[in-house]
């Protein structure tokens, strides 16, 4: 090899390296961080030699993969990913429940048991439910206000943007599918 | 349930007299939907001048009694204990966070539909917190949803005030009728034609039955009793008869034509105002409608519900009166010659008016089904035809039609739905039809045989042939039910359109401004697209006029969202923006219009000439102008050398341009409007950088005199500036002139270290 090529492929590793730190993802681990719940139920958070006194928790695929790829972020208006726990299943089962505490806190939406009755007029749905937190009557576009998440379970999302989840589409009974079957 | 914000509901007040707390010292009040755990419930956030109260009344309830401790609770917080207060947004709703001895507690929970208020609670509580004064004007700017006042329902969408309970589809029909009321005359002609045709109609069977058998055939010579016959041999008679109905038949004929003339020389012209009013509401629609809605949807709506509803009263509605004139015709005769049979006649058409209308809202679903797949179909088509270069670029095809037959999957679908139900109801009628017929000619006959009533042969054949005529008008009925919930369908999605009210409205009596100077200031101005995500943060600007303004900072900044501002694309939530000493929401939005011109990286290339792109907003302009515009947007060069030079036809489906040449056009376009104030956003982007030097030199030739804020990625295209701000997630970070800003070695000089360094990697040297 050339002096050149050698500079060359020197100064390809370096970038190499720069490219990897800027995009590095810390991983946080129950060994490198802690968790601890707040007076007012949050969770507090030690990383690095930091303390953060409260923090959030996104999910990276609240749907597809609710419990890998949990981001860790501060509480400020940019929302700084401070680093990211590769799966839930590694922790112990105190945090793992803080955190799964948190994370239904975030992600909260009724699930839909029975639906009553759907009602369209004039470019809305009128919907009548039972959830597991009782009965509840919404408001939804007729424009595609079902989302599939997969291919039983359905998310519908009201005007003003509150979600009720449809578990498992076909344990509906058949009378309840036909009812919703026109929105999907 | 109340949602105006601030207002103490009345059915409080108990609970406050339970808890000895005087409801006029409450300074505002916000209604909650959750408890911390997410359960639904009744709960109020309010404040008085020493604590914050979170109550929540128990909705389980029967009866109410704010005695019974089982029926609420009051949680108390002392303010002067409270450090600060903040929202803490979900993905849906978000909870309300006071600061106590250094922990964040959760004090409410709500939903999204509490959202927007929660946030103008949250600032009013910071203000009560800073001590600040609370005056009615905190009151007023919140958006309160509109209410209905017929039936006091929240109207479902804001800003258009509709209400679907209150609006019913007579309404809807004689609303889409009005469109066709200056063309009354044409009415009355039609009615008229309508009404012989029926009489005429009704009359044939009468002649054709009774009058053939009983009086010609039957009667013996010279018996005949109606006037026309009497005394004739029965071959005479019979050629009247048989001229009398040729008559009728070729007037019949001869109406129908007529009418049908009348129909076609109005329906279109009325068509033609609706289209038109479709496209003016849409004109005047804001920026958001456009963002919410899919571009496919709003094609066909101007296209396919206009003609369905046409067709609808063009065809429909005239036969719906004719058959209905002669099912009611046919009846009364029936009812004189021999009501007993009648009755077995008609005895089941009740039944079936009355399952038509049990059958008619799930077809009109299904048609509302149908539709919302054709427009989804549409689009995926469209996206697909503008999106061509990338999917073939990336091999894409065959994905492309699996989701293209997703979509038409649905469509085909929605189609065997309509017609499967379809035939249900077209059986029904069939078979009432038919059961009706048979029950008559049993009957009848046996009336015949045993000389009931004096039935006649010739009666019964008579009676037959209007049971008979019964059938065109029931089939008919079956049809135009369908037909009428389709047109509806249709005129009540042209009416969505019509009725949407613009977000940015303009006052009453806003001032007129011919020329503005172009002296801009924003005062707090906080703004947000979705009510959990501030985009612009308070904030405060000051232009002034013949300054070029630079604005830098990240993508998602808030750069354009502040342009957006300016030009009155949208409203600021919180704060305002002034134009010389103007509020900008009292200045007429034409002037502004005016007095703007925008080049954004978006370039809108329509079909036409160069010359017509160029001079879009001023079609007068000279040929020498637009050159001129052209050769300080440093355009001219390329485009004379193009065969067809400044008549050459761009646009879609002509010759396409490079993105740069497109850009360059719209910034010549922005230079002949010679505009007071001139925002160019990232308008040399698609350009290379030495392109980008000619046209920066033409710019800093037209910046002369006039207000230009730019926004650039590139810093060095700000070299010039009088006055730079940096944006930093919605907030002003820095502000100066470069050299200030570089010598203050912040967010500004770390941008310019960073490009500079990313250039020499890129081997491009500034």
């Amino acid at each position: 090899m050339t002096t050149d090529e050698q500079d060359y492929q020197q100064i390809l590793q370096e970038q190499l390296d720069k490219v990897n730190t800027m995009f590095e993802i810390k991983k946080i681990t129950s060994e490198n961080s802690t968790f601890t719940k707040t007076d007012g139920g949050f969770l507090s958070f030690k990383f690095e030699d930091k303390t953060y006194t409260r923090v959030v928790i996104y999910r990276s695929f609240p749907f597809t993969d609710p419990n890998r790829f949990l981001s860790i972020r501060d509480t400020t208006t940019q929302a700084n990913e401070l680093g990211m726990i590769d799966s839930l299943e590694e922790w112990p089962d105190d945090i793992k429940k803080m955190i799964q505490e948190q994370l239904r806190m975030r992600y909260f939406s009724p699930i839909v048991k029975e639906i009553i009755d759907v009602k369209e007029e004039y470019g809305y749905a009128y919907w009548s439910i039972i959830s597991d937190r009782g009965p509840l009557k919404f408001t939804a576009s007729i424009w595609s206000p079902i989302a599939r998440i997969s291919d039983i379970r359905f998310l519908i999302t009201d005007i003003d943007g509150n979600r009720y989840e449809i578990p498992d589409f076909s344990k509906l009974s058949h009378k309840e599918q036909k009812m919703i079957d026109l929105f999907i | 349930m109340t949602k105006r914000f601030g207002d103490m509901p009345k059915n409080i007040n108990p609970f406050l007299g339970y808890y000895n707390i005087p409801a006029d010292d409450v300074i505002a009040c916000v209604q909650s939907d959750w408890d911390l755990d997410f359960n639904y419930i009744d709960g109020y956030l309010f404040f008085t001048k020493d604590y914050l109260y979170m109550l929540i009344i128990n909705k389980t309830a029967d009866k109410v009694n704010p005695d019974d401790s089982e029926q609420s609770t009051l949680q108390r917080y002392d303010i002067s204990e409270i450090k600060s207060s903040s929202i803490f947004p979900q993905v849906v709703g978000g909870l309300f966070l006071i600061e106590v001895n250094e922990v964040e507690k959760p004090v409410a929970a709500f939903s999204n539909s509490f959202l927007k208020l929660f946030y103008k609670m949250d600032t009013l509580f910071k203000k009560r917190l800073n001590k600040e004064e609370i005056t009615e004007q905190d009151f007023i700017e919140t958006d309160i949803k509109e209410v209905c006042p017929k039936c006091g329902m929240y109207y479902p969408e804001e800003g258009r005030q509709v209400c679907p309970k209150c609006l019913n589809k007579r309404s809807l029909f004689f609303r889409t009728l009005s469109y066709f009321k200056p063309y009354y005359k044409y009415f009355i002609g039609i009615s008229a034609c309508i009404l012989i045709n029926a009489g005429m109609n009704v009359g044939i069977p009468y002649l054709s039955g009774r009058v053939l058998y009983d009086q010609v055939l039957n009667a013996k010579a010279g018996q005949a009793q109606i006037p026309l016959l009497a005394g004739r041999i029965p071959v005479a008679a019979l050629l009247i008869i048989v001229l009398v109905l040729l008559f009728v038949r070729v007037s019949q004929q001869v109406f129908g034509i007529i009418q049908g003339r009348l129909v076609a020389g109005f329906v279109p012209k009325a068509v033609y105002s609706i289209k038109t009013e479709i496209y003016q509401a849409m004109q005047r629609l804001s920026l958001n409608f456009f963002s919410q809605r899919q571009t496919g949807g709003l094609l066909t709506r101007i296209q396919n519900d206009s003609t369905e509803v046409m067709n609808f009263f063009i065809d429909g509605l005239p036969y719906f009166l004719v058959n209905i004139l002669i099912l009611i015709g046919a009846t009364a005769v029936m009812l004189i010659m021999n009501w007993k049979l009648t009755i077995f006649a008609v005895a089941f058409i009740p039944l079936l008016f009355f399952s038509s209308y049990l059958m008619l809202p799930r077809l009109f679903h299904l048609y509302g089904k149908r539709h919302r797949s054709v427009r989804n179909m549409n689009s995926t088509i469209q996206d697909n035809i503008v999106g061509a270069r990338v999917v073939k670029a990336f091999g894409q095809e065959k994905a492309e039609t699996g989701r293209f037959s997703k979509v038409s999957t649905r469509v085909r679908d929605a189609e065997i739905d309509i017609v499967n139900y379809d035939n249900r109801f077209y059986g029904t009628y069939t078979s009432v039809e038919t059961i009706s017929s048979l029950l008559v000619w049993g009957v009848g006959s046996w009336f015949v045989l045993q000389q009931v009533d004096n039935l006649t042969y010739g009666t019964l054949i008579t009676f037959v042939g209007y049971v008979a005529m019964l059938n065109g008008p029931l089939d008919f009925m079956s049809y135009v039910f369908r037909w009428w919930s389709q047109s509806l369908n249709c005129s009540q999605r042209i009416f969505e359109v019509i009725d949407a009210i613009p977000d940015v409205k303009e006052i009453s009596n806003p001032i007129r401004r011919e020329k503005l100077m172009g002296n801009i200031e924003m005062r707090n101005v906080t703004f947000s697209y979705t009510p959990n995500k501030k985009v612009l943060d308070q904030v405060n600007l000051n232009i002034k006029a013949g300054e070029l303004f630079g604005i830098v900072g990240q993508s998602g900044a808030g750069k354009t969202t502040i342009i957006n501002l300016i030009s009155r694309f949208y409203d600021p939530k919180e704060g305002e923006i002034f134009i010389d000493g103007i509020p900008l929401k009292s200045l007429a939005i034409e002037d502004l219009r005016k007095n703007i011109a925008i080049v954004s990286q978006e370039t809108y290339i329509f079909q036409g000439t160069i010359a017509q792109n160029i001079a879009y907003a001023r079609p007068e302009s000279t040929s020498k102008e637009i050159m001129t515009a052209a050769i300080i947007a440093n355009a001219h060069d390329f485009i004379c050398k193009m065969p067809h030079g400044y008549d050459t036809v761009v646009g879609s489906g002509a010759k396409s341009l490079s993105g740069g040449e497109k850009q360059r056009i719209s910034i010549a376009r922005a230079i002949l409007v010679n505009p007071q104030i001139l925002i160019l956003d990232e308008a040399t982007s698609s350009v290379d950088t030495q392109t980008e030097q000619k046209i920066q030199d033409s710019l800093n030739f037209l910046t002369v005199g006039r207000t230009t804020i730019s926004i650039a990625h590139r810093l060095s295209t700000l070299k010039n500036a009088d006055h730079l701000i940096v944006l930093e997630n919605g907030k002003v970070a820095e502000e100066g002139t470069h050299l200030e800003l570089v010598k203050q070695k912040g967010v500004f000089y770390k941008l310019i270290q960073l490009q500079s360094k990313a250039l020499a990697m890129r081997g491009v040297g500034e």
